[in-house]
């Protein structure tokens, strides 16, 4: 071997020189002496081999982490939008507390930057922020809302354009997030958006020589070890940025020779492959900045709102100054535990920026007197609508992965209407006081409420409870009851579908009823609410007044199996079994599972799913899925108007009548109450052509607590009508339906016929 | 709009469709009332105008969750729905185009030639689906809805 190598041309040395890892073809060399030191070529050959493997090594695992999914991502649940037009109900006091919501800050007199407000008055002047929503991105503008009373009166762009604006969207807030499972929380900032001046603060404090080096610094050492001999104790470390995000990216936080090598190496190899752009946007992202809770807040995007409840590009030079003094130890310096430590620690920051040149010493000073602006509690963690999002997860659950859930970052934007929800909150704990009050048996009352769209079925506000904050128990999704007279819409439904035989004003029998069960031989005895039988008397007032007798003789002549269909044509998914005294309500859903039921004869016949997502996006925005309106008709027009009409009697003239008495007359409402044996639960279910609502009031223990659907659940209903005044338009009425006046108890009404029907009653000879 | 004949293209009508809406609107607004409010239809035009200028260039989805926004505004509006069924139709999304016409034509009062509207995309989604019986009756329906009396307005 000696001999070959001897006999080669001097540029014969390039095999053994060859580097397994990266080939550099050496400069020719006139000489090689170096052949004769054979033992220690092929002990630094050896020796280099694994360098070399372990280093490649090294490289792979630096590029695939960095390039791929670097992190776990919380999934981000947002509220639906406000939107604001002309002629809309919105007052300036709902307009404000849903600017403070979304982390607007309010100013008295100049307006400049996106997230702050003025209110004058009626008057308020926003700088709206720009959001990327599913169907476009809303730019930054000024705008102004002028209110008249409880409605809006007009809302005009001033910057850039001076022009009237059709619809104003503001940004969603955050209502929720489903954690990964390691705990983190960031917000993602790409590097164009990382205000300059946090960049400054950072290199100031952290590693002057940042965009000079290779990764690692010896300069930046010998400083660091100088100044911490003058100050007496640590007050710079020496390791680069490119050092620390290794440190904090790969390796875990033992102090030993090896891991300082592997530190060095890599923070070279990052520093090879990766723009410094790229390291700091990295840095940015990844550093610990404070702790939530169970949750680690990650990088500056989500510490600005943890902090400050305000984008990163929002924040001024004394705020990005104390999120760069965070870095060092986010519990030592918390400027909510701390802020005396913190603003020190602030205004060494600004003090070493001032040092380096990258701010004048009067800006310095002028932040140094600015107060830290910590918001008391980040509204972004604090989630108050845990009973909703829990609907949600719900409804995710069906078409993602837990684990995307946790760790993609998804934007689920929803369903809920935060100026409705925080009405149906002030109305629902209201209300559940006043009922207490009202009825010595109405003790620990509980409850749920579910307010929906009428007609694209998306859940708009939920009440869980008089807890609202807390998770635990979910009424509305989970809390099965019984739901009485609920139930009868729906025989009353299957008669007015055979138009032939049944209309509005069909006499029913309302005399006593025994059912025998030919099985176990026992009688089934229905009692009416008032213990009396009414005789004969119009279908129509036999709904209104929630008749037994005459609806248990109903639906058996109609035939048990055929109400089933209906219930479950109306929406009911839930398996049951058929019993007569299913006619009566013994069936048991959840407040849900009722909306899902009314919401069909709310919308006019047609099945709506509902909802409580619109639209899911990618972490940076992008599409991801619509969960879009779907309507399917499963009832006859002119069946439900007829019914429609009847529950509008049961608001006005029937069970409903002693709330009915304080709502306007002029709105159209429908609806139905429910009390169950003993008054164990109390459910009213209403609407008009805006919303959906859905009350239930009792006890978890499922003791008695004195109120019927009239006197409880409805009493809340009507105080939230009253509360939002939905809009409330007459159906439309159906081309086969026509109305004829009629005498009803010595009264000329209205009422309406499907047409070729005849009214089997000759003269309206009934009376109550 | 009496060019509406049983053969007529899906496609060509459909942009008809919407680029008649704000029109049929105010037009609409102008006839039978009862469920066009008064004071919001300079947001609802404006959607409807920013769901014609997505479903011009081809972008069906936008389209549909800018006439959902609109329907949150209006949800007693026929147009709007009308319009949500076209999308679907174009999409090819059949029964859920044909269910969004059925809706609009619960709520069209006496637009006549929405009637007809809804009833020729019931008869293409039928057509769609392959169901050829439908197909037939719904134009049948829209044809004796034209034959009626003089079209009124569009």
């Amino acid at each position: 071997m000696t001999q070959t190598i001897r006999k080669r041309p001097p540029s014969g040395s390039r095999p053994s020189r060859k580097n397994p890892t990266k080939p550099k073809p050496p400069a020719p060399r006139r000489r090689a002496p170096y052949f004769h030191f054979k033992w220690r070529w092929l002990i630094f050959i050896l020796v280099m081999i694994p360098i070399g493997m372990y280093i490649s090594w090294l490289d792979v695992k630096v590029r695939e982490q960095f390039e791929g999914k670097r992190w776990a991502l919380p999934a981000r649940v947002y509220a639906s939008p406000l939107e604001i037009y002309t002629g809309m109900r919105l007052t300036p006091v709902e307009l404000t507390e849903e600017l403070n919501a979304i982390g607007y800050q309010k100013f008295s007199d100049q307006l400049f930057e996106p997230g702050g407000y003025i209110r004058q008055g009626d008057e308020v002047y926003i700088v709206t922020r720009a959001f990327k929503f599913w169907d476009a991105t809303d730019p930054s503008r000024m705008v102004r809302v002028i209110f008249s009373k409880e409605n809006v009166l007009s809302v005009d762009e001033l910057q850039p354009n001076n022009r009237p604006i059709a619809l104003l969207r503001l940004e969603p807030r955050l209502i929720g997030k489903i954690y990964p499972t390691q705990h983190e929380d960031r917000i993602l900032v790409p590097y164009k958006e990382v205000p300059p001046l946090l960049i400054k603060a950072l290199i100031a404090m952290e590693d002057r020589t940042f965009f000079e080096h290779w990764g690692i610094s010896f300069r930046g050492v010998v400083r660091a070890s100088v100044e911490n001999l003058e100050a007496g104790k640590v007050v710079q470390g020496g390791s680069t940025l490119t050092q620390q995000l290794v440190k904090n990216f790969y390796l875990t936080s033992e102090k030993t020779l090896e891991r300082k090598i592997n530190e060095a190496l890599m923070a070279l190899l990052l520093e090879w492959h990766y723009s410094k752009e790229q390291i700091l946007e990295a840095y940015l992202n990844e550093i610990f900045l404070g702790q939530d809770g169970n949750n680690a807040v990650h990088g500056m995007g989500m510490a600005a709102w943890f902090y400050f409840n305000r984008p990163l590009e929002e924040l001024k030079l004394p705020e990005l100054a104390l999120l760069v003094s965070l870095i060092r130890g986010a519990s030592y310096y918390d400027p909510r535990r701390y802020p005396d430590r913190a603003s020190d620690r602030r205004n060494r920051v600004l003090d070493l920026m001032v040092e380096q040149g990258m701010i004048k010493a009067t800006e310095a000073d002028f932040a140094k007197t600015s107060r830290l602006g910590i918001v008391e509690k980040p509204s972004s963690i604090e989630f108050p609508y845990p009973a909703f999002v829990e609907v949600v997860r719900h409804q995710l659950k069906r078409d993602y992965q837990e684990k995307d859930l946790r760790s993609e970052g998804l934007q689920i934007f929803t369903t809920l209407n935060l100026v409705m929800q925080r009405q149906a909150e002030r109305v629902f704990l209201d209300g559940l006081k006043k009922l207490q009050k009202s009825n010595s048996q109405a003790r620990r009352l509980q409850g749920a409420m579910v307010v929906t769209g009428s007609a694209n079925g998306e859940i708009v506000a939920m009440v869980n409870g008089k807890t609202l904050r807390f998770e635990g128990f979910n009424r509305p999704l989970n809390a099965k009851r019984s739901i009485g007279s609920l139930i009868k819409p729906a025989i009353y439904l299957t008669a007015l579908e055979d138009s032939k035989r049944y209309n509005l004003t069909t006499l029913l029998d309302d005399s006593p009823y025994q059912w025998k069960d030919k099985v176990t031989g026992k009688i089934w005895e229905p009692k009416n609410y008032d213990f009396r039988s009414h005789g004969h008397l119009p279908l129509v007032s036999a709904l209104a007044n929630s008749f037994n007798l005459a609806t248990v003789r109903l639906g058996m002549q109609m035939g048990l199996e055929k109400v089933g269909k209906t219930l479950k044509r109306l929406g009911i998914e839930r398996d049951f079994k058929l019993y007569p005294s299913m006619l009566l309500g013994s069936l048991a859903l959840t407040p849900l599972e009722v909306a899902q039921m009314y919401q069909t004869i709310a919308s006019g016949g047609f099945r709506v799913p509902l909802r409580a997502i619109r639209e899911v996006l990618t972490h940076d925005g992008q599409p991801l899925q619509r969960y879009p309106l779907s309507v399917e008709q499963s009832f006859d027009a002119a069946p439900m108007f007829l019914l429609n009409y009847a529950l509008q009697q049961v608001v006005r003239k029937g069970t409903g009548r002693n709330v009915a008495e304080r709502l306007p007359e002029d709105m159209v409402l429908a609806g139905k109450t429910g009390t169950t044996n003993d008054y164990i639960d109390s459910w009213f279910a209403g609407f008009c052509s805006e919303l959906l609502i859905v009350t239930w009031v009792g006890r978890d223990d499922n003791k008695p607590m004195g109120l019927t659907g009239g006197s409880g659940a409805m009493v809340i209903w009507g105080d939230f009508i009253l509360a939002v005044r939905p809009e409330s338009l007459p159906p439309t009425t159906p081309n086969r339906v026509e109305w004829r006046w009629i005498t009803l108890g010595n009264q000329p009404v209205r009422i309406p016929f499907i047409l070729g029907q005849g009214s089997t009653m000759a003269d309206g000879s009934w009376s109550r | 709009m009496n060019l509406i004949k049983v053969n007529a293209n899906p496609q060509g009508l459909l942009l008809g469709l919407l680029l008649m809406t704000p029109v049929a609107l105010a037009t609409e607004n102008a006839l039978t009332t009862p469920y066009l409010k008064t004071d919001s239809p300079s947001a609802v035009v404006s959607l409807l105008e920013e769901a014609k200028k997505h479903f011009e260039a081809g972008e069906n989805e936008q389209a549909a969750a800018i006439l959902e926004r609109a329907l949150r505004i209006e949800p007693q509006n026929a147009v709007l729905w009308h319009n949500l069924a076209g999308v679907r139709l174009k999409q090819g999304e059949w029964k859920r185009a044909a269910n969004l016409a059925d809706k609009s034509n619960t709520l069209v009062g006496n637009n006549k030639m929405l009637r007809v509207r809804n009833w020729m995309i019931i008869a293409w989604a039928c057509e769609g689906m392959g169901d050829a019986q439908c197909a037939v009756e719904a134009r049948q329906r829209a044809e004796k809805l034209l034959a009626s009396s003089p079209a009124s307005n569009g």
